[in-house]
């Protein structure tokens, strides 16, 4: 590994959820998967409701997102914007289904779709699954 | 009883102080909050900007939010509080709506309310009201960010005859000091010039920018781009508004507090020249009329 490193800031509307040095960045775009080593070209893309995978030295570290957009800068700067995003590293399976749980329970509380509010508890729904996916299958890794 | 009176009003007058320093320690907390909350979105608006400004600028890219319209209408969006008793706030943002009404005379204007105290600042100025929020939460859940945004946006994009949409909003310098502003909110402004010069001057990163590479391609990205910063400057503007309400509010609380304060003194003052007053009497009645009995 060389010692060049990725600035990498991940930024909801609400905060800036990550922002460290890392060495290499893998997402899920619209297209599939792609990583971002050091010395990338600049590259713009949108992402989809998925993990983001980081690693630091042999460290992974995995952030959940709920779509967005990835930059990678000329100047070793690599942006993810996104509208929700957390750092799921640490979070166990139990949490993560409980949340999920608790989602699912208050979108079947509101059944009739044409609220405004259903469209927006489904995305958070299909966003607390996704942390589920995401703590289970670093479950399996380790 | 005069003294009685006067005891009585000094026990209201403290009252009120007590419950404008609770207001006004309320209102701190919040403002605090909110700043804090603006803050912490200021990264992501920076950011989105930026990417926006370098697609623009360097592919020349275009999109429905970006272009300058031609119409004979302009959508205001005023912000203003949904509570009473923050002083000037309500009255500097109304005065800026005033104020835009008469320039822009050969538009016709439609407003989209955020707060109850909008629809009033709308009504005053006889515009058109087509929208309003008023049952939104203490700081703005993304949800609600995203339906007012919707509500902006379909309209623009249902009626050509909207020229522009603008805001009415407070903009929060320090928690002393704000100001009430009229700013243009579609078309997105991205100040191409500056940003071209900054450029020329660094040909190094001129060269690097050429290389971008999108995918699957720069329209679906600017697609994207363009609703996240649209959502982040009005969540932005709403923020600073919401810092602006409380700091105004701890300001009117304050002063309240003090009048408070001032006139409970005033009033003691009165009382014990009362109480004085009849002690006085009292004494010499009895003087008179054991002088006149002797």
């Amino acid at each position: 590994m060389s010692d060049k490193q990725l600035q990498l800031t991940v930024a909801t509307p609400l905060a800036e959820v990550y922002k460290e040095m890392v060495d290499q960045i893998t997402v899920t775009t619209a297209n599939g998967e792609i990583t971002i080593l050091p010395d990338h070209v600049p590259l713009v893309v949108p992402l989809d409701l998925g993990q983001v995978m980081v690693k630091k030295g042999n460290h992974e570290e995995f952030l959940s997102i709920e779509g967005g957009i990835l930059e990678v800068r000329h100047t070793h700067d690599v942006v993810i914007l996104s509208n929700r995003a957390d750092n799921v590293s640490k979070l166990d399976i139990q949490t993560a289904e409980d949340a999920y749980q608790r989602a699912k329970d208050l979108m079947q509380e509101k059944l009739d779709p044409n609220e405004t509010e259903y469209a927006a508890l489904e995305k958070k729904m299909a966003y607390e699954l996704n942390k589920v996916k995401i703590a289970s299958r670093r479950g399996q890794r380790r | 009883m005069q003294t009685k009176t006067i005891k009585q009003k000094m026990r209201s007058v403290q009252n009120i102080g007590k419950i404008t320093k609770a207001m006004e320690m309320i209102s701190v907390s919040k403002m605090k909050k909110s700043v804090q909350k603006r803050t912490a979105s200021q990264s992501f608006a920076d950011r989105s900007f930026e990417l926006l400004e370098n697609l623009h600028v360097h592919k020349n890219l275009t999109h429905p939010y970006l272009e300058t319209r031609k119409g004979n209408k302009i959508l205001l969006v005023i912000i203003a509080s949904n509570k009473g008793l923050c002083g000037g706030y309500n009255m500097n943002v109304s005065k800026q709506v005033t104020q835009f009404k008469n320039e822009h005379t050969n538009f016709t204007i439609d407003a989209i309310a955020v707060g109850k105290q909008s629809e009033k600042i709308a009504r005053r100025n006889d515009i058109n009201v087509i929208a309003s929020f008023n049952e939104l939460s203490d700081y703005y859940t993304s949800g609600e960010v995203r339906s007012v945004l919707k509500t902006i946006t379909d309209t623009y994009d249902n009626d050509d005859n909207y020229q522009s949409v603008v805001v009415a909003y407070t903009q929060f310098v320090s928690s002393l000091s704000f100001d009430a502003t009229v700013t243009p909110f579609i078309p997105l402004k991205v100040d191409v010039a500056q940003k071209l010069a900054h450029i020329e001057a660094d040909t190094n990163s001129k060269r690097k920018f050429a290389l971008y590479s999108f995918e699957p391609d720069e329209q679906s990205v600017l697609n994207a781009a363009v609703p996240a910063v649209l959502m982040t400057v009005i969540y932005q503007l709403l923020l600073e508004s919401l810092a602006s309400e409380h700091s105004a509010r701890v300001m009117a609380m304050r002063n309240a507090s003090d009048n408070a304060s001032d006139m409970y003194d005033e009033l003691k003052l009165n009382f014990n020249r009362a109480r004085q007053a009849a002690i006085t009497q009292e004494i010499s009645e009895i003087v008179g009329g054991s002088s006149a009995v002797s």
